[in-house]
């Protein structure tokens, strides 16, 4: 019988807390609290508590994949890297687009893009963190220090355990002052709460300017996944400049942080567009038609689905490589576990597709990766508190401002969105949604009501109904609540079940939207 | 022949371990000899993790790998029973030996009251504890108020009312807890409260507490709390450790010992329950701090009186799934589900990921309800103000029934 405890970085958001996960018998059995974490001191929120069960869940993919007709079937490494190697003759430059998931450790993004470079000759390289926006200065635990906070964004749900430092710093006595589209967690803790009409969160974020006092200020923003995340950050990097602040802009994923070090292209300028071919890694785009597609990932995504060939990957538990998180701190994600039979490490399936296609990224381990990446750093060195990486200035790129929301008529409601504690977006969602714990509380994607428009509408608490825009239109299921106002629907960013909030927002932060019973 | 209520000096025979255990490796030798010896098939125990901040518990099956485990680290807060329960079959299937502090001890009884662990296959090490820093806490209040680089420190002990840090070159520096406490370093806030320092309820207690003369830092004080406990003694004497009466004032040092950390913990408690406020005041701070959950669940999951199959947390009808932030009747359960058996571990705050003082309010009622009904969690194996029951049946009887009464409060038949 053997029980040991591995520590590890939670593969959720870009706060980088960290848990042990408990390998009995060679197998994660379950999570226990890593006290030692310069981050969050042990604690996490239910993602990182839950994040094991996805770890020898079901729903693993352990074999290739290859399309068949309509179908995805099984088939040998042999089997499937051929058809790789086929579906990828002769196909680079502009003709290809490489997406690397910002939940991926710095060792796979890297190994990913030097496929894009130097094998499939291409710039087009990008992650879901490419959203133009660029500024992690200050720590984590100096919030707590701080003598007036303004959050952006509610972050108690998209970055708890920042949200902690937060509170702190309330009970330390400074001002809290909150922007946010709904009466969120975030807006109830604060002293002053700047509601941002639906569309309007950049003038809400000039209009908190007016509360802001204090020696040892901190901006906050959560960023989320829209087209309009940069507009939105800029007005935030605005006003901590105006008040001589500490900005930094929290990323959505567990390493965005690195992603952005590494270097990926705008996502504005890759996504959306067509490609002859698509090499996809742990990144949910929802399903690609047209071109060949390409996928690792450790479950079968809504991408993954609609692919030509799957390649199943090593997930967190399984890996040795790093992470760095909002405050640019490089963490070790430890492997605590062997691969499920017949997977891979992502970057082992990157070197072996390099190999097929006639270009050579060959590394003995992760650490080998990581030490052409950082020479003067070492594993060694990461293993007690990481290394934080020194501040860079604070980049947000230009973006167009949204637009404020003009509901009525067909969409008489003004829909807004933001983070839910429960699940995430993308491969987040990915891996959410094979947590079953938060599976039960979040079965699937919901919408908030207030009360009076639930009456009004005739609907309850759980039920199913549809929610629609003039982009398209989901299932969701009802909570009623005093969060929203009267005339306002809030559906979270996530995906769940097939389901995503892109289907109705197409990337925009709020929209004109009607919600209908199901029959 | 040791029997139970006896008081010794033991040391181990061993020459590792005396070398790298804490007090002459007594715990060290008696570990590894219950493993040599087959009357246990795993120790459950504790080492250095990444750093001596860092304090991971493993099983250890090999005698050759307890030697790793030697030393005491005084960051961790582990609760070792539940893990027993959670990843070793709460030990039905194979004999155990537990290192113990003073709220595992308590934690360990009130889950095998529950039928969690089997109490038979369990050899119970208890530790003297004066209270354990947070690891990160620890190295900012050795930075700031030791002026030390937490990197340079090789050891870390709390003797004789201070926090004492030795340096890789040897430099020693201790800080008075009290002074440190006072400006908000120190312990954690469940273990200032705690007063269970000398673990009786373990089958033995062992710490440096009443070692005295020749033997100071050379010997461990070992008193033996059960009959189990005499049997391992008896059969290791001689062969895993040497071990002598204690001499001069040591019984009388010890008691002084003990009795001057709960005179600590009383003020603790004091200052911390006051600052709680009485009646409708007490109630506002209490709605106020855990308005901030988030629901993370982390109070449950680590509580060693939280053991439901089926959490009451968890049925739609208490508490709408999937709300950030939860409403108060998700904190009212916890309150009236576990209060009345608190040990005051801590977990519920230390792991909370919103620092809601969930401890320091489950510790208060938790006295509140010992005074009304005289039951004290952890100190034996008698039952709980709330009787047990076996969960299924119990929830058979209730739903086929129609009461809704599980406990019966006022003891009538």
């Amino acid at each position: 019988m053997e029980l040991r405890y591995v520590p590890t970085v939670c593969p959720f958001c870009g706060t980088g807390c960290s848990f042990n996960l408990v390998v009995k018998d060679g197998r994660v059995a379950g999570v226990a609290p890593f006290q030692r974490s310069p981050v969050c001191d042990g604690k996490t929120c239910q993602k990182g508590h839950y994040a094991y069960e996805l770890v020898n869940s079901e729903a693993r993919i352990t074999t290739p994949l290859i399309k068949k007709g309509d179908e995805l079937v099984e088939a040998s490494w042999d089997d499937a890297l051929a058809v790789v190697a086929d579906g990828l003759k002769g196909v680079s430059g502009g003709d290809v687009a490489v997406f690397a998931s910002a939940n991926a450790t710095n060792e796979d993004i890297y190994s990913l893009k030097k496929l894009a470079s130097d094998v499939f000759k291409t710039e087009n390289f990008t992650s879901c963190a490419a959203t133009g926006v660029d500024a992690s200065a200050g720590s984590i635990r100096d919030i707590a220090k701080a003598d007036c906070i303004v959050a952006v964004g509610n972050i108690f749900e998209s970055h708890p355990l920042i949200a902690r430092r937060i509170a702190n710093a309330k009970d330390n006595g400074a001002k809290i002052i909150t922007v946010d589209s709904i009466n969120s967690s975030m807006a109830k803790l604060a002293d002053e709460f700047v509601k941002a009409a639906p569309g309007g969160e950049i003038e809400a974020v000039k209009e908190a300017a007016a509360f802001v006092e204090g020696s040892s200020i901190v901006v906050l923003y959560s960023i989320g996944v829209t087209y309009y995340e940069a507009a939105v950050a800029a007005a935030a990097k605005a006003l901590a400049d105006e008040k001589g602040a500490t900005f930094c802009a929290l990323p959505s994923q567990s390493n965005a942080r690195g992603a952005l070090d590494i270097g990926v292209a705008p996502a504005g300028e890759i996504f959306g567009k067509e490609y002859k071919a698509y090499y996809v890694m742990g990144e949910d785009l929802g399903p690609i038609e047209g071109g060949f597609v390409v996928v690792q990932d450790s479950f079968l995504s809504g991408t993954a689905k609609s692919a030509d060939v799957v390649l199943p990957a090593a997930v967190y538990a399984e890996v040795d490589g790093t992470v760095t998180n909002a405050e640019r701190r490089i963490q070790l994600v430890r492997k605590a576990q062997e691969p499920a039979e017949g997977v891979k490490a992502n970057w082992q399936i990157v070197s072996e597709v390099a190999e097929k296609l006639g270009g050579s990224i060959a590394y003995e381990s992760a650490e080998a990766i990581f030490n052409e990446m950082y020479g003067d750093l070492s594993y060694d060195a990461l293993q007690k508190d990481g290394f934080v990486k020194e501040a860079k200035a604070a980049v947000i790129a230009e973006c167009a401002e949204p637009a404020a929301v003009s509901a009525g008529g067909e969409y008489p409601f003004a829909l807004v969105t933001g983070p839910t504690v429960w699940h995430g977006y993308g491969a987040s969602g990915t891996l959410s949604e094979n947590c079953h714990s938060l599976v039960k509380e979040i079965p699937a994607i919901f919408v908030k009501v207030n009360p009076a428009d639930a009456k009004e509408l005739d609907v309850k608490s759980g039920q199913m109904v549809s929610v629609s825009s003039e982009k398209g239109s989901i299932s969701a299921m009802v909570k009623v609540s005093k969060d929203v106002d009267q005339g306002i629907i809030f559906v979270p960013t996530m995906s769940l079940g097939g389901e995503c909030i892109c289907k109705i927002t197409g990337g925009d932060k709020a929209i004109a939207a009607k919600i209908e019973k199901e029959a | 022949m040791a029997a139970k209520g006896d008081m010794l000096w033991a040391w181990a025979k061993d020459s590792g371990a005396l070398d790298r255990g804490e007090c002459g490796g007594a715990v060290t030798a008696l570990l590894k000899y219950a493993l040599e010896s087959g009357e246990v098939d795993g120790v459950l125990t504790v080492k250095k993790g990444v750093d001596l901040y860092d304090a991971q518990p493993i099983l250890v099956t090999d005698p050759e790998m307890i030697a790793e485990c030697a030393g005491s680290l005084h960051c961790g807060t582990l609760l070792m029973p539940k893990l027993i329960k959670k990843y070793l079959n709460g030990a039905r299937d194979m004999k155990i030996a537990v290192t113990m502090k003073g709220c595992d001890a308590k934690a360990f009884y009130e889950l095998v009251k529950r039928q969690q662990i089997k109490i038979e296959n369990v050899l119970t090490i208890g530790l003297n504890c004066g209270g354990s820093v947070s690891p990160i806490d620890a190295r900012v209040m050795i930075e700031e108020k030791f002026g030390l680089n937490p990197d340079d420190i090789v050891k870390e002990e709390i003797d004789k009312g201070q926090f004492i840090v030795i340096t890789k070159d040897g430099e020693h520096k201790g800080i008075k807890i009290d002074e440190l406490e006072e400006e908000g370093y120190g312990r954690r806030a469940n273990c200032q409260r705690c007063k269970t320092k000398i673990p009786r309820q373990c089958d033995l207690a062992c710490g440096n507490w009443g070692v005295i003369g020749d033997k100071a830092g050379k010997a461990t004080f070992v008193e033996v709390c059960s009959d189990k406990g005499a049997e391992l003694v008896t059969k290791a004497n001689g062969k895993a450790i040497e071990t002598t009466k204690p001499v001069g004032p040591a019984l009388d040092i010890r008691g002084k010992v003990e009795g001057a950390m709960f005179k600590l913990g009383d003020k603790c408690r004091k200052e911390q329950f006051e600052k709680l406020g009485e009646g409708r005041k007490r109630l506002d701070y209490i709605m106020d701090q855990t308005s901030r959950c988030i629901k993370c669940y982390q109070c449950i999951e680590n509580c060693p009186i939280c053991y439901c199959v089926e959490c009451s947390t968890k049925k739609e009808h208490l508490v709408d799934p999937g709300d950030v932030t939860p409403p108060f009747m998700f904190h009212l359960i916890r309150y009236s589900h576990i209060a009345d058996s608190c040990v005051n571990c801590g977990q519920c705050q230390e792991l909370c990921a919103m620092d809601i003082p969930n401890a320091l309010f489950m510790h208060s009622l938790q006295l509140e309800m010992q005074e009304m009904f005289g039951y004290e969690p952890g100190v034996n194996l008698d039952l709980p103000v709330l009787a047990l029951v076996e969960e299924p049946a119990e929830r058979k009887r209730l739903n086929d029934t129609g009461d809704d009464q599980i406990f019966n409060i006022f003891g009538q038949e």
